[in-house]
């Protein structure tokens, strides 16, 4: 039994903490100042046996090199089955940035909204920050964001906010707001123009607060540096079947914990627009791979 | 100058037995109720009498005749329990439409009321007190005929009026006016002026007192950022400790006298209410940042027109994500401040044909109640209501993604729109078939500034799906009658295109993904 510290340390009891289904479903450190608990999934650390060779130790040690990169975040479906099977934890994790590159059209921000629905369940609340930041009070931007989509991929019209900032500042200053916000499940934005410092402030914000935030940004930004933990290029591919639906080819980028430039082809199925694999080399989560 | 169409009318409550154990303070309270109730309906301008115990109510109805004319027109249309009216309650059929309203109104609130309408204050107050006297005595409806103590004159002119033996004002009318001011006083020959209408009075209207208040006065004029907020801290402080138990701040209004005299003021609109000082500060700084301060402050004051009730929330010892209702209230609050109330928006479907009214966006915080204390506010189930009585009837039958029945397919809509539909030229094998092929004209517009480069390119189309015809908005004025495509181009992107039926011309929309 952990003792009463003073205030703003929390108090804990070890008991309540083993039997709790979230402490033996992954890994998880809990860290306080007189108090540090690790387990393993499943087993505690005096239960293994020894190593005996070599070899099981480099294993163990990337076993636990990937599960801590693994985090202890929980994760959320991107909203089709095929990129949650070759994404690690099974889907984007909460509190980092997901970037969907593509050109207009490509199908990048139809994308991006069904994973924005799958994040925001029944009861979340999606924050749209519309608009390219380029934009003056003078200029307003040519594109709007148009709601009927959301509604089509899942969502609700009470889980949205629409938030049209005036100008360039604002812009950047509401993406820092909302990525803060603890109460929201996903932010959506299509910045045009990111510099690497918002770009890290952005990761830093969702970082601490645990939402999920999914920028759709042109396929000319790929060479830029990014923060994000996932990258995805959507190029869509023509088919001369009328009746058929639309087939996109996915190609994971960069992915924190996986294997880079893994392609995966989606085709939608015309009735119901749901999103199957068509092909694609897929792996399974690489647990034992050295993330680069 | 009183113009000559303008009109006073003051409502005097009669002092009957029930009335008279209420004390002056009370009177006056319910007077001021009253007042209020009418300035809603009836007049813009109303005031209480300007006495220590005011008994009357004045309003300016000046031009308001008109309003009420077709309404009050025929003796069917009017109230059935009204009495007729008399020669001086009104001289038009609205006025008189008007004054058979209010009597209906009052009556209904159970207030027994003398009306009078008139060309001045005296006149309509002298009419109001003493005209069903004058009826009933049977003299004839002269102004000369009131008697002396329809001027509104003190105790003593009028004793000194009665030593003189003058009871009407015809017979103070008569005297030279000249003569009045050195034996009965100013006050006479003034009150003759303004029965007359020679002498100007104008009605201070009432407007009910903020919920909390709270001002101070600076001794040194203080330009500084940091000092006023400090300063507004405190009033601030002052202001959530005025408030009734369990009610918070959800408007607040900031106002600062500027050295040379200026007024400035600035509101704050909240999206639950609040008496949290830090969050209130938080805003009111993100206020004062953009206010165009020229010269130190030596005044400021704070007030809470509208109050709401708090919702208070047991906080549990572990949670997750705490108080995800209160952050998301916080954040719609601190975006609408910086933004503006109008760019924090919440999507509503409606069930409209055309693209771009499918869906409303409307702001999330209401708007700012000007002059509403706690009592008259609507409460949020009639608000909604009277929100939901302005759409557009339901237009013709091609609408997807309503509220009533969301589809899940996400590649039926555009997920951007165009805010005006981009003119495109399109080549199709048929003058009214699908499009082979579309010209398009880019413009990009270049993030460092140089000169706008336009490309063509030709598109060709390589899957199409539609027409989906949507004729809707004949009420809007001017039909509209589009035939929309989904495209799919040669290299896998997809557009949203619609040809005009009224002209032929094409124009794209949107884009999908």
């Amino acid at each position: 039994m952990a003792r009463t510290l003073g205030s703003g340390h929390k108090f804990i009891s070890f008991n309540a903490l083993i039997n709790s289904p979230a402490f033996s479903a992954r890994a998880t450190r809990i860290d306080t100042d007189t108090i540090q608990v690790y387990t393993y999934r499943g087993a505690s650390m005096t239960e293994l046996p020894p190593p005996t060779s070599r070899d099981e130790i480099l294993a163990r040690l990337r076993k636990a090199l990937a599960q801590g990169a693994a985090g202890t975040a929980e994760t959320v479906s991107s909203g089709c089955p095929g990129l949650d099977a070759i994404l690690p934890g099974g889907g984007f994790r909460r509190g980092t940035l997901v970037e969907w590159l593509g050109e207009p059209g490509a199908g990048a921000g139809t994308l991006a909204l069904l994973a924005a629905a799958a994040a925001c369940g029944r009861d979340g609340t999606l924050l749209v920050v519309d608009g390219d930041g380029t934009h003056t009070r003078h200029c307003p931007p040519s594109e709007r964001f148009y709601p009927p989509a959301a509604v089509g991929a899942g969502l609700a019209a009470q889980q949205l906010i629409v938030v049209r900032p005036a100008n360039a500042v604002d812009y950047t200053w509401a993406l820092d707001q909302a990525m803060r916000c603890p109460a929201l499940s996903a932010v959506l934005a299509w910045p045009r123009r990111l510099s690497p410092t918002a770009f890290r402030r952005l990761q830093l914000a969702a970082e601490g607060s645990g939402t999920v935030g999914f920028l759709v940004r042109p396929a000319s930004a790929q060479p830029t540096p990014s923060w994000a933990d996932v990258r995805l290029l959507v190029h869509p591919q023509p088919q001369t079947d009328p009746s058929a639906g639309r087939r996109l080819e996915l190609e994971l980028v960069r992915c924190r914990g996986a294997a880079h430039h893994q392609r995966l082809v989606l085709e939608s199925d015309h009735a119901t627009g749901t999103l199957r694999v068509v092909a694609g080399d897929q792996q399974s989560p690489p647990s034992y791979r050295r993330a680069r | 100058m009183l113009e000559t169409n303008s009109r006073r009318r003051p409502i005097a409550e009669p002092g009957d037995a029930a009335s008279d154990h209420e004390t002056a303070q009370e009177r006056w309270l319910r007077l001021a109720e009253v007042a209020l109730q009418i300035s809603q309906d009836f007049s813009p301008t109303v005031g209480l009498e300007p006495f220590d115990f005011p008994r009357s109510l004045l309003l300016d109805i000046t031009g308001l005749d008109h309003l009420h004319a077709k309404a009050g027109q025929g003796s069917s249309a009017a109230p059935s329990t009204s009495p007729s009216l008399q020669p001086y309650q009104g001289q038009t059929p609205g006025e008189r439409a008007l004054v058979a309203r209010l009597q209906h109104e009052l009556r209904r609130q159970g207030l027994a009321a003398s009306i009078a309408v008139a060309d001045t204050i005296g006149a309509a107050w002298a009419w109001a007190h003493y005209g069903p006297e004058l009826m009933a005595a049977g003299k004839p409806l002269r102004v000369e005929s009131l008697p002396v103590a329809a001027l509104r004159l003190s105790e003593e002119p009028l004793a000194r009026l009665e030593a003189l033996g003058i009871e009407w004002v015809g017979q103070l009318m008569a005297l030279p006016r000249a003569a009045l001011p050195s034996r009965l006083g100013a006050e006479v020959p003034l009150r003759l002026e303004q029965l007359e209408g020679s002498a100007a009075e104008v009605i201070v209207a009432y407007r009910p007192p903020a919920l909390a208040a709270a001002g101070r006065l600076l001794e040194f004029p203080v330009r500084s950022p940091e000092v006023l907020e400090a300063l507004l801290a405190e009033l601030l402080d002052q202001v959530i400790a005025a408030l009734p138990a369990g009610q918070g701040i959800e408007q607040l209004v900031c106002r600062l006298r500027e050295e040379g005299g200026r007024w400035l003021q600035f509101a704050v609109g909240l999206y639950q209410a609040t008496a949290c000082p830090a969050h209130l500060l938080g805003l009111m700084r993100l206020r004062l940042e953009t206010l165009p301060l020229a010269e130190p402050v030596e005044e400021m004051h704070l007030e809470v027109p509208v109050a709401g009730e708090l919702t208070w929330q047991q906080r549990q010892l572990f949670e997750p994500r705490p108080d995800i209702a209160r952050q998301r209230a916080l954040l719609i609050d601190r975006l609408s401040t910086r933004l503006g109330r109008r760019a924090v928006l919440r999507a509503r479907c409606v069930p409209d044909a055309q693209p771009e009214f499918a869906c409303r966006l409307e702001p999330l915080i209401p708007p700012r109640l000007r002059g509403t204390t706690l009592r008259q506010r609507q409460p949020a189930s009639a608000r909604r209501r009277m929100a939901g009585k302005k759409r557009w009837p339901s237009g013709s039958s091609s609408h997807e993604g309503s509220n009533s029945s969301p589809s899940v397919d996400p590649w039926l809509r555009p997920w951007r729109l165009f805010a005006r539909p981009a003119p495109v030229e399109v080549v199709s094998v048929a003058p009214d078939g699908p499009p082979q092929s579309f010209l398009v004209r880019s413009r990009q517009r270049p993030l460092n500034g140089n000169r706008v480069n336009t490309q063509t390119r030709l598109l060709r189309i390589v899957r199409h799906w539609g027409p989906e015809r949507i004729e809707t908005a004949w009420w809007r004025g001017q039909l509209v009658r589009r035939d929309y495509y989904r495209v799919e181009i040669e290299d896998g992107r997809w557009f949203w295109l619609f040809r005009d039926l009224r002209n032929g011309r094409w124009f794209w929309h949107g884009s999908f993904g």
